[in-house]
Formats: C-alpha cells, structure tokens, sequence
C-alpha cells in the first residue's frame, strides 16, 4: 500500500516540491512509505526524485496528483491502475493571463481539474479555499491538509551572515517573497513603496522571487522597480538568504489577489516579521486572525499602517506574539492529524500491530549493511549485538545488499537467508551512491542553512535507498514486535525510522557531522521510542542538536578480550621493534592523513622511534617511512597485535563509541587518541588510561607522556574495560524491549 | 477599508492613520480590483475546442522570449524564419496537419457522444430515483372485522 506522489516540475525551493516532500514526511510519520515521481526535475535531485516513467503500482496502492497547473501528470493518473488522489495548490486566475502563453496551460489545468474529478477517491485541498474549489469541480471525498512551514528553519541563527551583513539597515524595510508574474500585483507593492517613501525616503522594498519576463508588463515593472528608490530585486535566493532577507525587514507585505496558500505568510510569522497581507482567496485561512489582512487597496493609508507597523512597538509587539500563537496551532502535526483522516476515508489508516502470543519477541534489526567480513564501526556494532541477543530473541537483520560502504553496490544476493544462524532479509539498491557528486553536494550545502527539501535529496543521494524495505516495513511491520536500528546517518534507517518509530530503539552512533546540522534528522532522534547511546558525550551532543529527542540510556557495548600474545602477532608479521597499532579503515574520514603527518614529526624529532602499523582495509595510498599496512588481519591477530603495542592509536575525530580504544583497554594497552574527538577524550578522562593530541607536536609530547606512565596507564586501562561488560549490555536491550512491548 | 487581525485594534488604527492622511491633505479611492470567478471546464468539451485550436501545425505559437537585450533578436530571427520558410512548413507538416484533423475530428465526435451518453444516463438514473420513491398504488387495506364499539 505505497502512497506514491506526482508532481509537474520539481525544483528546490519551488512550493509544490516542499509540499510534495512535506507530504512524505507525513506519510512517514503515519506508516506509509512512497516515492515521488515528476515530469520534470531540476538536475541533481534525481535520487529523490525519480521521472514519471519510472512509476509502477500495485491495486492496492494510492497515487496522489499535486495539481496546479496543466500537464501531463493528469493523462498518466488517470490511467493508472491504483487508487488516485488530488493535492489541490489551486491555478492562478485566467483574467491575469488571457492572450499569454500561460492561458492554454491554466484553461488545460481547470479542464484536467473537473476531468478527474469522477476518477479519484480522494481530493486533498491545501487550504479550505482550496478545497470549496475542488467540492465545486465535483469531488465528493475532500479533506483539507494544509500546507506547514518548520519555524526553526527561519531561526535568527539560519540567516545566511553575508546577506544580513549587506542588508544590515536602520531603514524601514518592507520584504516580499513571491514571483513576479501579474497575478502577485508587483505594481501594487510599487504603489505602496512609493507611498511609504514620502512617509520614510530612505525606505528598502526587498523583493524575493524570480522575474517571469514572458509577460510585457512584468518587463515594464521591472524596469520602473529599478528606477525607484529603495527597490532591491534578490531574485531567486538560497535558504540562507531567504532568511536573512526576513530577518533584516520590518514588515512583510503581499498585495497578491490569489493564493491558493500563501507559504510566505508563514515564513514571514516564523521569522518574526508582521505580516501585512490582501484578504485575497485563501490569505485569510492562513493568517487565521494572525498579522493584518485588509480588504481595499488605498496605498496612502497602506503606507501609513506599513510605517505603524514596522515601527511602533504598541501595534507591531501584539501582533508578533499573535503570529506566534498561531505557529503554535498550525505544523506538521495538525497536518499529520488530518491527512490520517483523509487517508483513512478510503481505507488507508494506520495498519494495525499483530499481536504475537510468542514468549521471545520477534525484532526486526536495521543496518546498512550486514553479513561476514564487512567491515564498519556501526555494522560490526550491530553484529555484536544480534550475537548476543540471539538467544533472547526472534532476530531477522533487514539489510542492504551492499558489501562496499561507499557505492552501497549490490554484491550480495537479495531475499532471505542465513548469517551465523541469524535470519538476514536483503534488499537492493537501484542507485549505486555517487561519491563524487555527493562530495560536491556536500560542499555546496554542509554549513549553511536549507529547506526539507534539499536536506532529503542529500540523504538521498546518500543512501542506500531500499524500497523494497520500505515496502516491507508498511505491509509486514505490524508482523515484528519491536526493531532497533542502527545508525542515524543512512536513510536505510533515517526514512525507516519513522515508519515504526512507536515499536523502534534507535542505536544512533551518532558523532559530529556536518550531515547532523541538517532538521530532516529530529525525524530519527525524536520519534523512536528511546535512543540507545554509547557514550555520555553522545547524548551531549544529540541532547544539544535535538533538545526535543526520544528518552535517552547511554548503553555502549561489550568487550570480551580473548586471551592474547602480542609475540605471535610480532611473529606472524615480522615486527621487530616496539609499534603503535592503528585498527580500522584506512580512509581519509579516519583521520589517517592527519596521523601520518604527526608520525612523520615524531621520526624527525625521536632517534628510535616506535613503528606505526596500520591493520584494516585501505582505500587511500600510504606511503611513508616506518609505516606498516597489513591490509585486514583476523579477529585473533587483532587481539594480539592490540596486546602487543605501545600504544593502539585511535586518530578518527569523529567517534561514537570508539570500540578501537575499548578494545586496546580490555588487553592493557594505553590508548593515544585525537582530541578532536569527544568521544574518545571523555574514555581518555575517565580512565586515566592514554592521552589525547591535538596536533603534530602534541602527538609527540603524548606519546612521550605515555612512554613515562604507561604501567600506570595499563592498569588503569583493564580497570577501565572491566566496566563494559556484555551482560549488562544485554539487559539494557532486553529491559527497553521489554518495557516497549508492555506499553506498546 | 476593513482591517482583519485579532492582535490589533482595527479601528482605532484606522482612524488614527485616516487622521494622519487628512493632516497631509491626502484623499484616495480604492483601487477596483476584479474578483471574475474562475471558469469550471467541461474537460471534454474543452480538450475538442483546444484540439481544434491547435490541430495546425503550420500556424506559429505566438513568439515571446523571456530574455532582456538578447531577446529581442531572437523574436525577430524568428519572424524572419516563418516569413520567409513558411512554404516550407508547410510542406514539411501538410500530412501531419491532415492527421491532426482527423484526431480532432473523432475526438469531437466521440466527445460528443460521451457527453450524450452521461447526459442519457442520468436522466435514466433520475428516473429509476423517482419511480423507486413514487408509493406503489393497489388496493385500499380491508378492514378488520371487529368487535362494534359502544
């Protein structure tokens, strides 16, 4: 039972793509998994959004139509064999646009409207405006979801600081966001500027939002915005800007006379900017008695109330804490409530949990990836933790196909079947992940402020997409008592998540990470029924990113150090000498490079000094004097090349866990450890058992303060290790398990 | 004028800012502001008028360009281009406009004939609802024989 969307033309920013992505998160939230599909798509965002050819339904299924203007996502809906449903966003009015070459396109989508009317179960209108159209069009099953903004992404800390620097002003600054086509009535806003300059000459109109210069007059406008004083056309901004343009005015204006919604109006509330707006069609339902709305266009008085407003602290305070009210009774919950109901009319509601009357619990585990030999902090994590539950529960590991962590490749072979006695569920990745362009993208967005909308085609692009598991999980979820999920990071878990969040203990492995500034994330910590941490500075940080998250228990893992020699492993690689052992990926995000370098100032600065060996799969050149790679070594020869260091180093600074120092704590050995890390100096602090670095000279210093104390430093280590113990690893599983299924 | 918002005195701003304007000597009207309401389409109705308005492939969309400074050139290259080729498009889509006539000549058709049909059946569903609540007329109950009431 997907619940698939169309959409015409989907491009970052554009209202119909963030609702489209809105509605997802919705349906999410009510345990409907569904793709979004487009007839056309701004490039880049094809691993969110796929084109409308690629649609393939089940009978069973819903496919909702965003409609607002003519396309050809009509003709396809109509003939598709599913259960089919309108999001109505409304067309703008013909009498603006007769003799344009938009009218055959909004005459075909007023057609297209009453033409579908007959064909689907379920008409949605965004705003009640809307939906009175679609009853009068002859939809008969017609519920109202209204379109929502998310206020923390308009924040003061989410202004781009470049722009508010340029637009930093004492003048009064009027601000409007909206295209510039007729329908908007720009020369209206013109007007009105011109009014408020012989109140206040040194007043700025801020003008956000393309220009369509295929209409004359529109060209005309242009040219007079840009001989009168105070007008700055920004055109098309980013995220960042957009708030930055809301944050440096004093009032929001709109003179539209139609709008199906009118999202701006919000963002201007979010942004704590009074709105002063024309009670045109839907305008009066969104403000809902917030800001002022008025019924005649008298620019002389206009400008007088534009000027109180943005001015006078008696008139403009009452009315911000009055828009705030009405964020409060507006969001994505009120949303939520009423697509449940809309769905639900035809037989689409939540579906319900099967009870077992099994004594062990059936769980579902979600991992990225799974199965011997791959290697992978969080995978191995869950590894561990299935192994160990095993015999507590009916466990069956929902995965990916994928052996390669950074292409997700589909290496192994989908559908059921067995690791280490553990049932192991496998789903394809039809989109390979490509580095090169998620870099980029990455680059482009990581330390400034986005919509939903390019937050979700990041963690698209990121992966690894399964839709087979999300159809797994809204038709046979209801079958699994419970899941825990690993990894916050990966959509195999983020869009998962909130499918079954009621029956779900998320183990986040959380670290710092540019992708954790992204709000998309709140979806994962705050909606699970409680996060199962490995650190105390873990919690920290999702407390302070997400103060809003599940009920926390910091739960870490086990270590269970079988018995070691560091000679065989001395032997077995024909190390002569005393060596610093590096365990894990040897890959840049490690902090190898960075390690390399301090090396290379120890050897200058130190006669004799230590080996460094690096044990795990390499997927960078290391070429340097004194510097071992071994490539991937057995779980034996781990322990023994652990038990036979000077030191283990832990160079990554992003840690959750750090099982690397754990691991060399349970056999004696000192730890020394990037400081960059939280993670790794709150085990360095608490145990007393290593020393941190924060650079090159401070690598050697530490390692020289670790050569003086290190008997000290190893008995505080296996003290240390002796705290992390499986069995009270597994009774905090089976105790959240527990209580999950009493309550649940 | 009407001023909406719970948050203020709507009233009392607007005078206070009529008192303004009168102080600067300023009258103004209202600007008149159209409120046509939006057309409800037949669709199939309206798909055989656009078919019939477009089933031409001869005759040129009307030329618009959305660019400044560069735009203009391009409007008027393509000008130039249907003056002077015009008997060339049309010998290159003379079938193509034939079958369009066709398509639009049985798409009216069967239009039509749908509309018809919808038109008949509901007049015929009208009538069913109408027989079905029309009390069926028989014979007037008989009377019980009872007992003589004193």
């Amino acid at each position: 039972m997907a619940v698939h969307q169309l959409v015409p033309h989907f491009r970052i920013g554009d209202a119909t793509a963030q609702a489209a992505v809105h509605f997802r998160v919705l349906l999410r939230r009510l345990g409907h998994w569904g793709e979004l599909f487009a007839a056309e798509q701004e490039p880049g965002t094809e691993a969110l959004v796929q084109p409308l050819e690629a649609l393939r339904v089940r009978p069973e299924d819903l496919v909702l139509t965003h409609h607002a203007i003519g396309s050809k996502l009509t003709a396809r809906v109509l003939h598709t064999p599913c259960r089919r449903g309108v999001v109505f966003h409304n067309l703008s009015p013909l009498r603006f646009y007769r003799g344009t070459p938009l009218e055959p396109l909004l005459l075909a989508g007023r057609a297209q409207l009453s033409g579908m009317a007959e064909h689907v179960a379920l008409g949605i209108g965004v705003s009640e405006f809307n939906s009175g159209e679609l009853r009068r069009a002859g939809y008969r099953n017609v519920h109202t979801v209204p379109l929502f903004v998310e206020p923390e992404r308009f924040g003061p800390d989410r202004a781009d600081r470049t722009m508010v620097e340029e637009l930093r002003s004492s003048a009064l600054t009027l601000v409007s966001v909206s295209r510039v086509v007729p329908h908007k009535r720009f020369e209206d806003l013109l007007a009105l500027h011109r009014e408020v300059l012989r109140l206040r000459p040194d007043a700025r109109l801020l003008v956000v939002g393309g220009v369509d210069r295929l209409f004359p007059a529109v060209r005309a406008l242009e040219a007079e915005a840009r001989r009168l004083p105070g007008v700055q056309l920004l055109g098309r901004v980013s995220h960042g800007e957009l708030v930055a343009v809301y944050r440096s005015g004093s009032v929001f204006v709109s003179m539209s006379e139609h709008e199906g919604f009118g999202v701006p109006l919000l963002e201007a509330m979010a942004s704590d900017l009074p709105v002063l707006a024309y009670a045109a069609a839907a305008v009066p339902e969104t403000l809902g008695g917030a800001g002022v709305a008025f019924d005649e266009k008298r620019f002389a008085l206009l400008a007088e109330l534009a000027v109180q407003l943005g001015t006078d602290p008696a008139v403009r305070e009452p009315v911000l804490a009055g828009q705030r009210r009405r964020l409060q009774a507006t969001g994505a919950a009120q949303s939520e409530q009423r697509l449940g109901a809309a769905l639900e009319s035809i037989g689409l509601g939540r579906p319900a949990r099967v009870r077992s009357a099994r004594r062990r619990p059936r769980v579902g585990i979600l991992v990225q990836r799974y199965g011997a030999g791959i290697t992978g902090g969080a995978e191995a994590h869950a590894a561990q933790v299935v192994s160990r539950l095993l015999p507590h529960w009916d466990m069956r590991v929902l995965t990916s196909c994928a052996v390669d962590h950074l292409t997700w490749a589909n290496a192994l072979p989908p559908g059921e079947s067995t690791v280490d006695g553990v049932a192991v569920l496998r789903f394809p990745n039809p989109r390979p992940r490509p580095m090169q362009e998620l870099n980029g993208l990455s680059g482009r967005m990581f330390g400034r402020s986005q919509d939903r909308a390019a937050e979700e085609s990041w963690m698209a692009l990121q992966g690894p997409l399964l839709p087979g598991l999300w159809r797994h999980l809204e038709e046979r979820g209801p079958e699994y008592d419970g899941f825990v999920a690993f990894t916050y990071l990966y959509v195999s878990t983020a869009w998962s998540v909130p499918l079954v969040a009621d029956r779900t203990l998320l183990v986040p492995t959380a670290h710092e990470d540019e992708a954790l500034a992204f709000d998309a994330y709140s979806e994962v910590f705050e909606r699970p029924r409680a996060l199962l941490v490995n650190t105390p500075e873990e919690l920290e940080l999702i407390a302070r990113r997400f103060p809003r998250h599940a009920r926390a228990r910091v739960v870490g893992v086990g270590v269970d150090a079988p018995p070691a020699r560091g000679e065989r492993f001395r032997a077995r690689f024909g190390l002569a000498g005393l060596y610093l052992l590096y365990v894990g990926r040897v890959e840049r995000g490690k902090g190898i490079p960075e390690l390399l370098e301090a090396y290379g100032r120890l050897r200058a600065v130190v006669p004799d000094p230590p080996a460094l060996v690096l044990a795990g799969e390499p997927s960078m050149q290391v070429q340097a004097e004194g510097v071992r790679v071994l490539g991937r070594v057995s779980e034996q020869e781990k322990w023994d090349g652990l038990a036979g260091a000077v030191a283990a180093v832990v160079p990554s600074p992003r840690e959750s866990l750090s099982l690397l120092a754990l691991e060399a704590f349970a056999v004696g050995t000192p730890v020394l450890g990037n400081a960059a890390s939280a993670v790794v100096r709150g085990h360095l602090s608490r145990s007393g058992a290593g020393v941190a670095y924060s650079d090159a000279p401070g690598f050697v210093d530490a390692l020289g303060k670790l050569g003086e104390e290190r008997t000290a430093m190893a008995r505080a280590a296996r003290r240390y290790a002796e705290r992390y113990g499986w069995a009270r690893v597994v009774d905090a599983y089976r105790e959240e398990m527990d209580a999950l299924l009493r309550t649940g | 004028m009407k001023l909406l918002g719970r948050d203020i005195d709507a009233r009392g701003l607007l005078r206070a800012a009529r008192e303004r304007l009168e102080a600067r000597g300023i009258r103004e009207d209202a600007l008149a502001v159209d409120a046509e309401p939006e057309p409800l389409l037949e669709p199939l109705s309206y798909l055989a008028r656009a078919l019939d308005a477009n089933a031409d492939p001869t005759v040129g969309l009307p030329i618009v360009t959305h660019r400044r400074g560069l735009g203009r050139g391009v409007v008027a290259a393509k000008w130039v281009f249907r003056r002077t080729c015009q008997a060339f498009i049309n010998e290159a889509l003379g079938r193509q406009r034939l079958f369009n006539g066709q398509v639009r000549d049985i798409t009216a058709q069967l239009a039509a004939e749908v509309i018809r049909l919808r038109a008949r059946v509901e007049a015929l569903e009208s009538e069913k609802r109408g027989r079905e609540r029309t009390p069926k007329l028989g014979p007037p109950p008989r009377r019980r024989a009872g007992k003589p009431r004193r």
